[in-house]
């Protein structure tokens, strides 16, 4: 057990340093300079531009840039912003902050709402409830979220006063994403029902007089690992910041701030932001891999 | 059932394709005395803030919005498609290099990859859908192996191998033709997700100048004054809805459960 999680860690490693040098090179290969967007409204003249590049380091041989980027990397230090002056890892932990606490509440809804909608069109309980299931289900996957974000916002304006409330907001932006994610996992949790309902394992429980909560039990036991699977992939694109519910909501969080950076190619934050992203993905996948071992005793095997 | 998208996607085309005949009005014409003027038989839609007209825009929309989801459907498909029979059938040593560098580009999510490319190419429709089409091609590229491999291990394609068939081949000939159809599958639901994607930079103001419209774009003018004026954001809103709902039904079942590592939201 011990080894085979060793061994996935150390996995990381080259894709890490991989995703990291690809975007080290996407950024500065191609045109475009931080400094010219620092002294574009300023007027600097040359001179001192060519001084402030001097300064940040940027007119060194890119050779040179990357293995000083490299080194500092492996001591944990992923620069200062160009922008801003402060260390990129506190910008980015400042910001981590409000995207964490969105991504907890819209994963909340995006699990509960996703597997009720998913156990409602697998086992239809009434006629009507199948049809209303699916419908949900479709649109989740075919709303785009700055649509149904400034939908909430224009339902919502008429009910509440302009200042929002703390609920409001975190609540609202968190039903929009949860809702956008629910549809993935409803799909998921139906066709992995669909599947596992002809099981022998389940034919024989329903012969031995197992029915209702204990017989759906049975079921999604196992039925969970898709859906875990789902979940984690979901997680990751959650807590990697969601810029289109940032700017629909006027959230503080880690897409807007990619999305800044990347604009104003602030190199030290979006480096670190695609290095933490890459490895909130590779993670939320080993805990997935994980958690379907705890849930199905024969994929257990996997780690000897 | 596959009617209605159908028809939808091909009134769609035929929009894009002549919209001068359809669209009522110039829509890049500022009449400011007409300013989020609601919809009526004047203007269908109403008009925004600078008092062009919402339909106009809508429509003319539908080019631009169709044409950088296709940009970016064929920017994805072709390479991936190649990628992944490549993948699914070269030998031991390539294949697993290729899948290294599949594994790398997966571990990020379909929309910074997007982002990286479009904040590097600036700010332009054929941006937008290069960046889009570019950040799909390693999903695509893994569920074409995928499918490649399952077609590899029937008994018609080693006959093939032990009748001594060159590898181009039997890729070209039986592998191809036969995994023709989950190809089209594959296709139809990154389409659904280029139209999203597409979109969603366009409302982050990536695809250029707002004077010439597109969905994503119009949608996010309208977002100043939503309580006042909700038919600005409302109009683009829903035509990109039902586009996706159009082409994810015609796309049918296929995508439930199956594309659980490659499901790309956007938000």
């Amino acid at each position: 057990m011990l080894t085979y999680l060793l061994r996935r860690l150390l996995a990381f490693l080259p894709v890490l340093w991989a995703t990291v040098t690809l975007v080290f090179l996407a950024l500065r290969l191609t045109p475009g300079d931080p400094t010219e967007t620092l002294y574009a409204e300023a007027q600097i003249s040359r001179e001192q531009l060519a001084a402030n590049r001097a300064a940040l380091g940027l007119d060194r041989p890119l050779l040179e840039q990357y293995a000083s980027f490299l080194s500092q990397l492996v001591r944990g230090d992923l620069g200062a912003s160009l922008f801003t002056g402060r260390p990129a890892t506190v910008t980015i932990f400042e910001l981590f902050i409000p995207t964490a606490e969105l991504a907890l509440a819209g994963l909340t809804v995006a699990f509960s709402l996703g597997l009720a909608l998913g156990i409602l069109s697998a086992t239809r309980p009434a006629a009507f409830v199948k049809p209303f299931a699916s419908a949900l289900t479709a649109l989740s996957q075919s709303l785009p979220v700055a649509w149904t974000g400034l939908l909430s916002l224009w339902l919502t304006a008429g009910l509440f006063s302009l200042n929002a409330s703390l609920l409001l907001e975190l609540a609202l932006p968190a039903l929009v994403l949860g809702f956008a994610i629910a549809g993935p996992i409803a799909g998921v949790t139906r066709a992995s029902l669909a599947t596992l309902q002809n099981e022998m394992y389940i034919v024989a429980a329903r012969a031995r007089g197992v029915t209702g909560w204990p017989l759906l039990w049975h079921i999604l036991r196992v039925a969970l690992i898709p859906i875990v699977n789902m979940t984690a992939l979901q997680a990751a694109f959650l807590f990697s910041g969601t810029v289109v519910t940032e700017t629909v909501f006027a959230r503080p969080g880690l897409g807007r701030l990619l999305v800044d950076s990347l604009l104003r190619k602030d190199f030290p934050v979006v480096q670190g932001l695609v290095l933490l992203i890459a490895g909130l993905y590779l993670s939320f996948n080993l805990a997935a891999d994980l958690m379907a071992a705890a849930l199905d005793p024969r994929l257990r095997a996997r780690f000897q | 059932m596959k009617l209605i998208p159908f028809a939808w996607l091909a009134l769609l085309l035929v929009i894009a394709l002549l919209t001068p005949v359809f669209a009522p009005y110039d829509p890049t014409a500022v009449n400011p005395a007409q300013s989020l003027t609601a919809p009526s038989s004047q203007y269908l839609l109403g008009t925004d803030l600078l008092g062009r007209d919402v339909y106009s825009r809508l429509l003319w929309g539908t080019r631009r919005t169709l044409g950088m989801a296709l940009l970016a459907i064929l920017v994805t498909a072709v390479p991936g498609a190649a990628l992944g029979l490549a993948a699914g059938s070269a030998g031991e040593g390539w294949e697993s290099w290729l899948m290294r560098g599949l594994e790398v580009a997966l571990a990020l999510p379909q929309l910074l990859i997007a982002l990286v490319i479009v904040a590097a190419l600036g700010q332009s429709p054929w941006a937008v859908g290069l960046a889009v089409g570019a950040a799909g091609i390693a999903s695509f590229a893994r569920l074409a192996r995928s499918t490649v491999q399952q077609v590899r291990g029937q008994a018609y394609v080693q006959a093939a191998e032990a009748l001594g068939m060159a590898p181009a081949q039997i890729v070209l000939r039986h592998v191809l033709r036969n995994i023709a159809g989950p190809l089209a599958a594959f296709t139809t639901i990154h389409f659904a997700w280029a139209i999203l994607n597409t979109a969603t930079l366009s409302f982050l103001g990536f695809s250029g100048s707002p004077a010439a419209p597109d969905w994503g774009t119009m949608l996010n003018e309208g977002r100043a004054y939503l309580v006042t004026a909700p038919w600005v954001s409302a109009a683009p809103g829903a035509a990109i809805t039902l586009t996706v709902l159009a082409v994810n039904t015609l796309g049918g079942a296929w995508g439930e459960g199956r594309h659980r590592r490659d499901y790309n939201t956007v938000g």
